[in-house]
């Protein structure tokens, strides 16, 4: 275990690649939501001008509000796809360098080898984790005038959930790049399911009889992206009284790990069966 | 199965589609002497290596590492260098070969050694990337060293070198095997397997052609060029003696096959005591090559 960490480190602490594309996601990500606020505010300055009563600015950096838009930004189809790009290309330069093939010569067995990726990913995303932890601390702390023991862990469990959602999210991607290998061809498949195929499926299961929740529901990704739902200003939901996601629900938590282990046992079956 | 086998494999077979890469193929490997795998392009010879390696499933047969199936353990006394050299690009030579070392559970403190041995120690702090193929091979040899492997397996090594380059191969082939290593060689070159290698084994088509040792195969038919005052009586003269297997007519010549092992000198002394003045007498080495291109015509017919 410690020992597949230390090759994966290895791998990567000098891969300017790496360190590029994880950057590229926390500015994508922390801009954002900057920029979603700055719109929603310019948004309610419109509405406020027809309204008979005056519409509060919102913030999403909050306490507890942060936990949940920090996480909502972070797993956006658009966002979420570079670290998922980014465990394809380090899963595929591996077959395109041939050097899985190495590995495994010099003495990583083909298990521990999907081992070392499983390890890989759940590092990774819980690196994210602790980064949008750090990050939503920072930002809460700034800009929440009083911080009560109640606001502050309230809304906490969404980050459980969105490791579990990010977790789910670099395993399917990890299952493409060791079902396809080729780098190009498995961002291409991995773009097009989670942005264009799976919102298109879902929407046209809705047309029939217009229920908002149909079997899409429980697509993998569609699932996984909706343990964290639309973000959330309690201030503005309490004037315009909407109800938006209040917790993380526990069986899309679960679903999604069953997803999670089947995935897992997908890449390890293929990687026993197929030359290598 | 003697206590020094390092390889055994009895009759593997592989097929892709219609064509049999490999077919029935046995082999032993013992410890400490240089094989070679010697056969044309797409002979499968490469395949072979990768069915002894468990990167390829054979269809058919079983393949044993010193006495027992390939483990994860196993592979680490079992160095590999293949054709094109499998390295992260983006790290230096030092942080490949430390990572090999990582997997290997071998000390990183033997790198530096090995990178002085393939004469990189200079450059181990550039990026794979930069290097020339004859260093990135070189480093493939460095690598197969870390962990003191028991066998080193090579696949043409030497492709694509410039003739510097394939020598300083095929010198550091010999100095590893003085270190006990046992080598298995793949290659397309005769020459090649000729100037390294103690034993051949010849593929075509996916079948063993023929395996011996490589002194023996350049032995069997070596014939002495003879000529004398003499040629009615100088045929008779060599068929009289009991180490002469065959005698040719070649031209104006004869031409002498020998029991191996019986001298030239020995041959020559033979016709003067029978009184018969040579005029010609030259050693004709059958090379492997015309060897191998024998065996590749008869097994076309
Ligand atoms: N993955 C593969 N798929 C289909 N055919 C293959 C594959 N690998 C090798 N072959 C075929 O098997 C034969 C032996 O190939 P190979 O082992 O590479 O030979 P060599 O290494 O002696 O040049 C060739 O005819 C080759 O085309
Ligand atoms: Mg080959």
């Amino acid at each position: 275990m410690r020992k597949l960490l230390k090759i994966e480190w290895q791998k990567i602490k000098t891969y300017k690649t790496f360190w590029l594309v994880i950057s590229l996601y926390f500015v994508f990500l922390l801009s954002g939501i900057m920029l979603a606020e700055l719109i929603f505010n310019a948004m309610i300055d419109d509405l406020s001008k027809n309204s008979p009563f005056p519409l509060p600015h919102v913030s999403f950096y909050t306490f507890p509000d942060i936990w949940h838009n920090i996480t909502y930004f972070a797993s956006i189809r658009f966002v979420v796809i570079f670290p998922a790009v980014l465990v394809i290309i380090l899963v595929c330069n591996e077959f395109s360098f041939k050097t899985s093939r190495q590995n495994i010569l010099n003495g990583l067995s083909r298990t521990d080898f999907v081992t070392s990726k499983l390890i890989l990913v759940t590092v990774l995303s819980f690196f994210i984790l602790l980064v949008i932890m750090i990050s939503s601390l920072i930002l809460g702390i700034i800009h929440t005038d009083e911080i009560t023991v109640q606001s502050f862990f309230h809304k906490f469990e969404f980050l459980g959930g969105f490791f579990i959602q990010m977790l789910t999210l670099l395993v399917f991607s990890l299952f493409i790049a060791f079902m396809i290998r080729s780098t190009a061809l498995s961002i291409a498949v991995f773009t097009f399911y989670v942005i264009i195929m799976e919102p298109i499926l879902v929407m046209i299961l809705k047309i029939p009889n217009f229920q908002p929740n149909t079997v899409g529901r429980y697509f993998p990704i569609n699932n996984a992206l909706n343990i964290v739902e639309y973000p959330s200003v309690t201030g503005l939901i309490k004037t315009l009284g909407f109800r938006l996601q209040e917790n993380v629900v526990f069986q899309d938590i679960f679903l999604s790990i069953g997803y999670t282990l089947l995935f897992c046992f997908l890449i390890y079956f293929s990687m026993r069966k197929r030359d290598i | 199965m003697s206590l020094t086998s390092i390889l055994s494999v009895e009759g593997i077979t592989k097929r892709f589609g219609k064509i049999t890469a490999v077919d029935n193929l046995s082999l032993n490997l013992e410890q400490g002497y240089i094989y070679g795998l010697l056969g044309p392009n797409g002979s499968g010879k490469t395949t072979t290596l990768g069915i002894i390696l468990d990167m390829i499933r054979a269809d058919a047969g079983r393949y044993q590492w010193f006495g027992q199936p390939l483990t994860k353990e196993a592979r680490k006394k079992i160095g590999v260098v293949f054709e094109t050299p499998q390295f992260y690009p983006y790290l230096t030579a030092i942080q490949n070969l430390r990572l090999i070392a990582t997997i290997k559970d071998a000390s990183p403190e033997t790198l530096d050694e090995l990178l002085r041995l393939v004469n990189l120690f200079d450059r181990r702090n550039s990026k794979f990337i930069t290097y020339s193929l004859g260093m990135k091979q070189r480093l493939s040899i460095a690598a197969a060293l870390i962990g003191d492997p028991q066998i080193m397996i090579l696949d043409e090594p030497t492709n694509g070198l410039d003739p510097q380059g394939i020598s300083d191969i095929r010198e550091l082939i010999k100095k590893i095997n003085t270190r006990g290593i046992t080598i298995l060689l793949a290659s397309h070159l005769l020459d090649e397997v000729q100037k390294v290698c103690t034993h051949v084994t010849v593929l075509q088509h996916g079948k063993k052609l023929f395996d011996g040792k490589v002194h023996d195969v350049l032995a069997i038919d070596d014939a002495i060029e003879v000529n004398a005052d003499r040629p009615d009586m100088l045929r008779s003269v060599l068929e009289e003696n009991e180490n002469v297997n065959k005698v040719l007519t070649e031209n104006k010549l004869l031409l002498v096959v020998t029991k191996p092992g019986y001298p030239v000198r020995s041959l020559h002394e033979y016709l003067i005591s029978k009184g018969i003045i040579v005029t010609h007498l030259a050693v004709r080495k059958r090379s492997l090559e015309k060897h191998f291109l024998d065996l590749l015509k008869k097994e076309e017919k």
